[in-house]
């Protein structure tokens, strides 16, 4: 049995223009202690995803399809029911450190939340927990103390204690929702790191998202790549990478800046893909990166893909896949 | 925090000076001399000569402000021109009535705000919300001296329980002077309770929305119990500002209720001073309510402080 399966998961948000589908239809499963990296541009739906998981999106929002924790369907469960779930079985790591943690209350009484919520312990045990929580995360107790308040520290010791509260409970899964996005470029890297690190030394299963390949080629071992709350392209993240057969994950590479590539050295420009993320008021018949794409033809207008494989565990829903040598 | 606490304090006795020279020269300019007004309009010129020397009224503008002030720290508020009685006594007479008054409206006016906006907030566009919404335009739409009169026909007329009006005096005993400011209280915290109410609801809902109430939940932490540990603290400082204003009000904004109830409060001192050209009164009451604005404000500043640990000026690590 799967660690978390979903399947045909399908999110949609009630707006005054009437009901808007931001996810549709994606299926993804994940074992224990694989480590699973979600791709895209802003607004494709991969933190809605994360949120539909938790069952933390507004009120608005409908999910439906399967969501499989140890083969139990959690998308029916009820708050309290979820609230059980939350910082237990699954912990979130956010983008925004610097708004993401309460700003009057201590490190140490966030830290110390989910152990108060979902452990018992006694109080002595409990700090105990929580300053080996705060070694673990590279924040040593003696310079940071459980007194801190958050605006006391930077955006990636923050993003530590992000971590910290998210791991104190050893879920079974953490998802890590851009969690490097909004720190300085000389942190991103440390902090992925430890990510990476704490996840394996604990055993959890890790969801990466990023609109950074470098970070899920540096992290994941699985990948999946979204547009507009449809997956183009998944698989192992070392077949992806190598061949990247989706024509969005293509144009996605092409555009990270390489070094000896600047306009200043006189080499081409930094390669871009035309257009934008389609609205998602507007009903499109057919492929949904159709507009976008440089191989579109007549049946990428008339009718959309469905998966196909590259690979044994690649696939890509693409009627005209690139395929290397 | 000892810094912090030090820089307030300074800034404080530099409002309350310019607060004072201010208070001083507005009446110095005004038109209307209490000699004049003490003797009548057929005074003749050396008696009148005679009282403005002995009021002091003849000395440079400057040596009588400092003059003042400095009776003022020794606690000399002078001689009322029309009551003759000291202007301390004078003032400590009606605080005795207004301050519990206004403790009291501000109290009973919390009790009633804060439960109902967590109620509303915490039921966001449910019927309770539109019923809390509903009490509280009602609050700020009903005048409170109709309100304090309705007050008067059910509790005193209809069922004769309370006092319709006067001021029994703390000498008569805690009972009956607590029952002769309850229907007051009630009808000035009434209005007061409705625009906190309407504080308390949309600073929560606001709070409600930020990223750190996300994140508790992703911990776990049910609406509910997020709400009181999270939200509330963050959703108090817009709040405990407004009970600051409110309470500055209570201590002198309150005449209307003091002449429907009969109470010897400040406001109502205020107004005969004013009325009478009874120039020291004014300037000592109006110098001492604005005093007591002052302290308010630095009440409400270390509030703030106690709230968010933001505004301690603590050092990063």
């Amino acid at each position: 049995m799967k660690l978390l399966e979903i399947k045909n998961l399908y999110v949609t948000i009630d707006t005054l223009d009437g009901p808007l589908q931001i996810i549709k239809g994606i299926d993804f499963s994940i074992e224990k202690g694989e480590r699973l990296g979600i791709v895209g541009e802003s607004g494709c739906g991969k933190s809605i995803t994360s949120l539909a998981i938790m069952a933390l999106l507004p009120h608005k929002s409908k999910v439906t399809g399967q969501i499989l924790l140890n083969g139990e369907d959690i998308n029916l469960f009820n708050e309290e029911q979820m609230c059980r779930i939350r910082g237990n079985k699954i912990g979130m790591i956010f983008q925004e450190p610097m708004t993401a943690l309460n700003p009057v209350k201590t490190i140490g009484a966030q830290i110390a939340e989910s152990l108060i919520l979902h452990r018992n312990m006694k109080k002595r045990q409990r700090i105990y927990e929580v300053e080996q929580l705060l070694e673990s995360v590279d924040l040593p107790v003696e310079r940071f103390g459980l007194n801190l308040y958050p605006h006391q520290l930077s955006g990636g010791q923050r993003q530590r204690v992000m971590i910290a509260m998210a791991i104190a409970c050893k879920p079974d899964i953490l998802i890590a929702d851009e969690p490097t996005t909004a720190l300085d470029v000389t942190v991103q890297k440390q902090i992925l790191e430890l990510i990476k690190e704490l996840a394996m030394k604990f055993g959890m299963s890790l969801i990466m998202i990023s609109h950074d390949l470098g970070v899920i080629a540096q992290t994941t071992q699985k990948v999946m790549i979204m547009y507009a709350g449809e997956v183009m392209e998944q698989g192992e993240t070392s077949k992806v990478f190598k061949h990247m057969s989706h024509p969005y994950t293509q144009g996605l590479f092409a555009a990270i800046p390489k070094p000896g590539s600047s306009r200043l050295e006189g080499k081409k420009r930094l390669s871009t893909i035309p257009g934008s993320v389609p609205d998602p008021t507007s009903t499109l018949q057919g492929c949904i990166f159709e507009p976008r794409c440089r191989f579109s033809d007549d049946i990428c207008l008339k009718s959309e893909p469905e998966k196909s494989d590259i690979s044994p565990g690649h696939h890509v829903r693409c009627f005209h896949p690139v395929v290397k040598d | 925090m000892k810094i912090f606490l030090f820089k307030r304090l300074i800034t404080m006795i530099i409002t309350l000076l310019v607060a004072s020279s201010v208070v001083f020269f507005v009446l110095e300019i005004l038109p209307g001399d209490p000699a004049a007004v003490m003797l009548g309009i057929n005074a003749e010129a050396d008696t009148l000569a005679a009282l403005r020397a002995e009021l002091g009224l003849d000395k440079p503008i400057a040596v009588r402000y400092l003059g003042w002030l400095g009776d003022l720290v020794q606690g000399d508020l002078g001689i009322s021109y029309t009551y003759d009685v000291p202007v301390s006594e004078l003032i400590m007479e009606r605080v005795i009535l207004s301050f519990p008054l206004a403790v009291l409206s501000m109290i009973l006016s919390t009790l009633i705000a804060i439960p109902l906006g967590i109620i509303a907030a915490s039921n966001h566009s449910k019927p309770m919300d539109f019923l809390v919404m509903i009490f509280s335009q009602l609050g700020i739409a009903i005048p409170n001296f109709w309100f304090a009169l309705l007050l008067i026909i059910f509790f005193s007329v209809f069922m004769g329980v309370l006092p319709a009006g006067g001021f029994a005096g703390w000498e008569a005993g805690m009972i009956p002077a607590l029952s002769s400011l309850l229907l007051p209280t009630i009808a000035l915290a009434l209005p007061q309770a409705a625009i906190l109410t309407r504080v308390t609801r949309s600073s929560l809902l606001e709070v409600l929305k930020e990223d750190y109430i996300r994140t508790a939940q992703a911990k776990g932490s049910s609406l509910r119990r997020t709400l009181w540990r999270h939200a509330l603290r963050n959703a108090m400082i817009p709040v405990v500002t407004i009970m600051g204003l409110q309470f500055s009000f209570l201590l002198a904004g309150t005449i209307i209720i003091e002449n429907v109830f009969y109470l010897p409060g400040i406001g109502r001192l205020i107004f005969q001073a004013i009325a009478q050209r009874d120039l020291i009164v004014v300037k000592n009451l109006v110098i001492l309510l604005a005093a007591s604005v002052i302290v308010i404000n630095f009440i409400v500043d270390m509030l703030y402080a106690v709230i968010d640990p933001r505004l301690r000026g603590t050092q990063n690590v």
